[in-house]
């Protein structure tokens, strides 16, 4: 059919990721190739010297690093919980039901109200967390105070926040598995541990990547927790690149810079994304 | 001159470099019920959904009580189609899929809720209004998709193969009611399959089809006597047809047919054979004659297997040359027998062209030639 | 046996860290200002403050982000549904040119989120004059790459044999979309619209950006703007406004749960 119609169809979706993804990425570019202007127009063409700045900053290699700690860190700890969790939940138990839709209730919450919990559950002054531990024999951590703790503390709301939603994505992938396959393994005399490794972790393999690659982009989510819990502090502890441009767009009122910071982001993003891929489909 | 209820004029359709359809001409007669017989990839499906405007012609034209059809959109072509899936809409009742058709033609709530149930009654279905098609079994389905189409009170019927998911046994009593239901409402119908019982007992005529082209039509029982080339002769024998290299031996204007089986005598052969010629000769198993009397009639075949089918009996002999499959009724068969005497005199003979495979005759055997 | 009993026993010890923090959440709005400090932890609360809820929502104009929320909720979801019903509709009943390449530039869309476009989109919006609008945070939205993908599976699933039915039928193109493919595609246009309606509601990012006016606001900006005032002071009014901001979506997630649950089985999307 050579109508013209599904192109009609398909006009206004197009349009509107046109003009709101695709082009803005072009935008970026320009922006980033300019000095600041008044209002929204362009300043004169400086090249890439916002880029030579920018990486000459000791404090963006600093939010950089930060930034691929927290990926890096937060989202294996959270998959691999949420694997246990799924592996659990993947056995004929009663009340599975139950426990799926408990653990998955922190994921339907607002990462506002998760950031205003924890600021109050890790606040210290009558923050439960410290009276907990100190019940049992740990003394006070200086939680969102001190800078070695801050971002370990935003990977722990992270993870609360998000494991339930990766536990039921490992859950799909468990429940599509061939169970003949894993019976003709039983078969053959293969203890569970022996089974998890070499023939169920294998085949979810795919789920495993796509839901790295979810998690991945899901983990822009770190901006409302920084924005409204720590600002980046203590002293450009939690700062990462998001909140980097951000800060730069907003507060210095650098458009170029904020657009320089997030072209880097997507480019690693893109690389990452690149190297899951290899990684994954060899 | 009549106007054909639906014509073919010169149809051709191709995907890409390959010819499904090739040039062709058929008439079909109003109220005729006509079936398209064919293996698969014959074309068959191809013809039917061009009649139903779901493909488009690529050569020649159709036309519909004298109208061409090419311009006209299949939802405006007044053809009412039975899909071999059934295709029904899983979402709705039956009420709802005998209905949704005539809603979308334009007929009102009171006129749609008349003829729904009309039809319901017609087809027996009255109760199942209600369900879902999910709920009901598959020869029910098969029903709504009838009554879905019966309801639309189309000027075509169109059937694409719809037995062929049916148990064996719904699809014998199937094939009777729509048989006697064409017969009812009289409303021309087009009918594809590939099932060789099917086309016997349900056509009033029917055309076989090989690779995009008609290799015969008429009346079934005309095509079942007189098959005009080997492959209709091959479709519409079962098991198989049995198929010999053969010589015609002329003398005094009648011919005996020299197979590997045994000679057939050909008392009245048309004029037009070539002299001495290889032929091929083809053999119903229902009609070849055999004696088990051996030792009286000198050449025999060995049996190598015996199929009891109930009321019929399958004997697979030896020959030089290959193995002959004969039909006899069960109770000619006796309990020890180990070798089979061909009996010309009654067996009927086809013979077709050695290089085109046309069939040249059809006879009945005389006497020992 | 024993590994029942095991999972079991894990499966709970897991829920106390996840749940706790409701727990602690629901205990401290109810709190009144003196119970909140205490020494030892109070696990229920002496005299109740339900006060606390009616002096938190008077805090702010929340009724007013309430509402701004739910039009602009509404909004992106009822655009999405609209425009990627069309687009999964063209992608998976059609044959046309470049069919292949236009459906990877939309599924390409889902690795480029708004935090890494928001400073142009920013700049096109404030060029546009449109900064504090309903459009602002209803535009970028219109289309989901997530929700075309998730209806073109769920589209071409349909049998061809259907739609020829459907044809001759006298129902075809989008009278073919809205009579057959969207009721029989149910299930995944409701699981896709619960991941969007809490998606978008929970929204604080894209919210902060384009807007700075109170008329426009909505729920999660108004209870981040009380975070910032309560915070070392008043807790146990801004866990009663969190509950109140969190309820909407706590609410349809508890009715609708087995949809939910179902949905991202089925699609692999957040909430």
């Amino acid at each position: 059919m050579t109508s013209a119609r599904p192109y009609l169809y398909l006009a206004p979706t197009l349009a509107v990721l046109a003009a709101f993804t695709y082009f803005p990425l072009a935008r970026l570019a320009e922006l980033s190739l300019h000095a600041p202007g008044i209002g929204t127009s362009l300043g004169p063409w400086i090249g890439f010297s916002a880029y030579s700045t920018l990486f000459a900053n000791p404090l963006f290699w600093r939010v950089a690093g930060q930034t691929l700690l927290y990926v890096f860190a937060s989202v294996p700890i959270a998959m691999a919980i949420a694997l246990a969790l799924a592996l659990l939940l993947d056995q004929p138990l009663r009340g599975v039901g139950v426990f799926r839709v408990l653990y998955y209730t922190p994921v339907v919450m607002p990462t506002v109200a998760v950031a205003a919990l924890a600021l109050w559950m890790f606040n210290a002054n009558g923050g439960i967390i410290d009276y907990l531990l100190h019940a049992i024999g740990i003394g006070p951590v200086p939680w969102l105070v001190d800078g070695a703790w801050a971002l370990p503390t935003l990977m722990i709301v992270a993870v609360w926040k998000n494991v339930g939603y990766y536990m039921i994505i490992y859950l799909a992938g468990l429940q599509s598995l061939p169970r003949a396959v894993l019976d003709a393994a039983r078969l053959d005399g293969a203890r569970p541990i022996a089974r998890f490794f070499t023939i169920t972790l294998p085949l979810l393999r795919p789920t495993t990547f796509f839901l790295a690659v979810v998690a991945l982009i899901g983990s822009f989510q770190v901006f409302d927790f920084v924005n409204l819990m720590t600002q980046g502090g203590p002293s450009n502890a939690t700062n990462v690149l998001v909140y980097f441009a951000y800060q730069n767009g907003f507060e210095y009122v650098q458009l170029g810079m904020a657009a320089a910071i997030s072209l880097v982001m997507f480019a690693m993003v893109l690389m990452i994304l690149g190297a899951l891929a290899w990684a994954f489909n060899r | 001159m009549i106007e054909p209820a639906l014509r073919f004029a010169g149809v051709g359709k191709s995907y890409g470099s390959a010819r499904i359809l090739e040039d062709l001409d058929l008439e079909i007669a109003e109220g005729e019920f006509f079936v398209l017989l064919g293996p698969s990839g014959c074309g068959k499906t191809t013809l039917l959904r061009m009649t139903a405007g779901l493909q488009t012609i690529d050569r020649g034209e159709i036309f519909l009580r004298g109208a061409p059809l090419s311009p006209i959109p299949p939802e405006r072509r007044n053809i009412a189609m039975v899909f071999q899936d059934y295709a029904l809409y899983p979402h709705m009742t039956v009420y709802g899929n005998m209905a949704f058709g005539l809603r979308r033609h334009g007929h009102d709530r009171t006129e749609t809720d008349a003829r729904v149930r009309r039809t319901a009654a017609l087809l027996g279905i009255e109760p199942l209004l209600d369900r879902r098609p999910h709920q009901i079994s598959g020869g029910q389905q098969q029903r709504v998709a009838l009554g879905r189409a019966i309801a639309r009170d189309p000027v075509l019927y169109l059937m694409d193969e719809p037995l062929s998911n049916l148990d064996a046994q719904v699809r014998a009593s199937v094939r009777t009611e729509i048989k006697e239901l064409q017969r009812r409402l009289g409303v021309t119908t087009l009918y594809v399959t590939h099932d060789q019982v099917e086309a016997m007992t349900l056509g009033d005529r029917m055309a076989v089809l090989n690779d995009g082209a008609i290799q015969q039509a008429g009346r079934p029982i005309d095509i079942y006597r007189e098959p005009a080339n080997e492959f209709v002769a091959r479709f519409l024998a079962t098991p198989r047809l049995n198929l010999l290299e053969g010589t015609l031996e002329h003398s005094n204007g009648s011919i005996v047919v020299r197979t590997p089986v045994g000679a057939f005598a050909w008392t009245q052969p048309p004029r037009s054979l070539p002299a001495t010629a290889k032929v091929r000769v083809g053999m119903r198993p229902e009609e070849i004659k055999i004696s088990f009397d051996v030792a009286a009639a000198g050449a025999s075949l060995p049996i190598r297997l015996i199929e009891t089918l109930g009321s019929q009996v399958l004997v697979f002999a030896d020959f030089d040359g290959g193995e002959l499959t004969v039909s006899i009724p069960a109770d000619a068969m006796p309990h020890d027998a180990q070798r089979i005497a061909i009996v010309p005199s009654g067996s009927i003979v086809h013979v077709f062209d050695h290089a085109g495979g046309a069939a040249l005759g059809h006879f009945v055997a005389g006497g020992e030639g | 046996m024993i590994r029942r009993c095991a999972s079991y026993a894990v499966l709970v010890a897991g829920l106390i860290p996840l749940l706790l923090p409701f727990y602690w959440m629901a205990l401290t709005s109810l709190k009144p200002k003196r119970e909140v400090f205490t020494a030892v932890p109070q696990w229920w609360p002496a005299h109740p403050a339900w006060d606390n809820y009616r002096s938190a929502w008077v805090a702010e104009p929340f009724a007013g982000f309430f509402f701004n929320s739910i039009v602009v909720t509404a909004s992106i979801v009822a655009l999405q549904l609209a425009l990627a019903s069309l687009a999964a509709f063209a992608l998976s009943r059609f044959e046309f040119r470049g069919r292949s390449l236009i459906f990877w530039i939309i599924v390409a869309a889902l690795i480029v989120p708004v935090q890494i476009t928001f400073i142009a989109n920013f700049m096109t919006l404030a060029h546009l004059g449109l900064l504090n609008t309903y459009a602002a945070l209803v535009a970028p939205y219109a289309a989901s790459a997530f929700g075309t993908f998730l209806l073109r599976q769920a589209f071409a699933a349909v049998p061809r044999q259907l739609e020829d039915a459907a044809r001759l039928d006298g129902c075809s193109g989008l009278a073919f979309l809205w009579h057959v493919l969207l009721p029989l595609s149910r299930p995944t246009v409701l699981a896709f619209a619960l991941v969007a309606v809490v998606t978008h509601w929970n929204d604080y990012f894209w919210p902060l950006i384009v807007t700075n006016n109170n008329a426009v606001r909505t729920l999660p900006i108004g209870l981040g703007m009380f975070v910032g005032q309560e915070v070392t002071t008043d807790w146990n009014l801004l866990m009663a406004a969190s509950i109140f901001v969190s309820a909407p979506m706590l609410l349809l997630f508890f009715l609708m749960q087995r949809h939910f649950v179902q949905s991202q089985l089925r699609t692999g999307s957040r909430g």
